[in-house]
């Protein structure tokens, strides 16, 4: 008996060790870094930021955000629509896009008009209190002050999905489109695409 | 011994046939005279990974300024996995083609790093030979250096 309990029980210890061994903890990582996780059924954090990074160092080096009627240059961040089979936030895309843009210095962003999260309401919200009693009217912010748009930064996505055998492949398009809004013609387009393949195991 | 060399030296002959016939190299011609006149920027590396290094070369590291106003850099590397020892190491580890990720950091002035959203890694891929050109933008006209990372890509393999 003893002599089985010291054969089984090595064992035993090795496959304990072992399987706690696959386990993994909590851990930081570097959003879009090596230690990312990539799959072929969805825009992975690190393709976000590879799409908002070129599409901002392809417009900021355009010179598309130059406006030559003397104008500031105001971009509105548009809709980016989503022609794929699953869920985008774009909040992922523009939010990045806003900032490369305000940091370029090559134009400024507006939150008074806008898509989704890029709009905030409050520019509009603040000037209905413009007859509220509650509010000293000295310190409502009038009408007719709010810097309008000259520029629309929009786009859309486009995914293909094809199967071959235990093959898996997604392909991925962005399509983003600056217009000027004065002229109605696209002054900067910009196509970022990229593919993912995965095989599935035999068994 | 002899009754053994034979089916061993055929064996060996199919394997290196075998082998080279797997070869999927890229080949590259340019005209001879260059009517271009690049502005070269002079470079100093720090490489921590001797397999990295070994297998990609700088060819040349040129800057420009863009439309818009800001610092454009390019680098043009090659592949150096070519052959046939090396495609077939790489093609027994499953690094053929060869998967790197790269990204630019820039600088301003005051020698603060500028954080964008171009400071993201990319992902490259080279087939064994292969020239490419990896391009940097700067965030803006106040950037004027730059850090260029490359790094061999674990999840590819």
């Amino acid at each position: 008996m003893i002599k089985r309990v010291l054969t089984i029980l090595p064992a035993a210890v090795i496959a304990v060790l072992a399987l706690s061994g696959c386990a993994a903890g909590a851990h930081y990582i570097e959003p879009g870094g090596p230690d990312a996780l990539v799959t072929v059924s969805a825009v992975d954090p690190g393709e976000w930021r590879r799409v908002a990074g070129q599409a901002a160092q392809s417009l900021v080096a355009s010179g598309a955000l130059k406006r030559t009627d003397g104008m500031e240059p105001v971009v509105m961040i548009g809709r980016v629509r989503n022609y794929t089979l699953i869920h985008l936030e774009m909040g992922l895309l523009t939010n990045q896009l806003r900032q490369a843009i305000l940091k370029s210095g090559q134009a400024r962003v507006s939150s008074a008009v806008g898509y989704g999260g890029n709009l905030d309401r409050a520019v509009r919200r603040v000037r209905d209190n413009e007859n509220d009693d509650l509010f000293n009217q000295a310190t409502v912010l009038k009408r007719g002050t709010v810097v309008a748009p000259n520029f629309s930064l929009a786009g859309m996505v486009i995914q293909q999905n094809t199967v071959s055998g235990r093959t898996e492949e997604s392909y991925y398009m962005f399509h983003l489109t600056l217009t000027d809004l004065r002229t109605g013609i696209a002054v900067w387009e910009k196509n970022i695409d990229f593919a993912k393949q995965a095989t599935r195991p035999l068994l | 011994m002899k009754k053994h060399f034979l089916p061993a030296a055929a064996a060996a002959l199919a394997l290196v046939l075998g082998a080279s016939g797997c070869q999927d190299t890229v080949n590259t011609m340019e005209n001879r005279d260059l009517a271009m006149n690049p502005d070269s920027v002079d470079t100093r590396a720090f490489s921590t990974d001797s397999f990295c290094r070994d297998r990609l070369a700088l060819i040349s590291m040129r800057r420009s300024t863009t439309p818009g106003g800001v610092m454009m850099v390019q680098a043009q590397i090659r592949s150096e996995r070519y052959g046939f020892w090396s495609e077939m190491w790489s093609g027994m580890t499953g690094t053929n083609p060869y998967h790197v990720l790269y990204r630019f950091d820039w600088m301003d002035q005051n020698g603060m790093a500028v954080s964008t959203a171009a400071n993201a890694w990319q992902p490259l891929i080279f087939a064994p030979g292969e020239v490419k050109f990896i391009q940097g933008v700067a965030p803006n006209s106040r950037c004027k250096d730059f850090i260029l990372s490359v790094r061999e890509d674990p999840s590819a393999r």
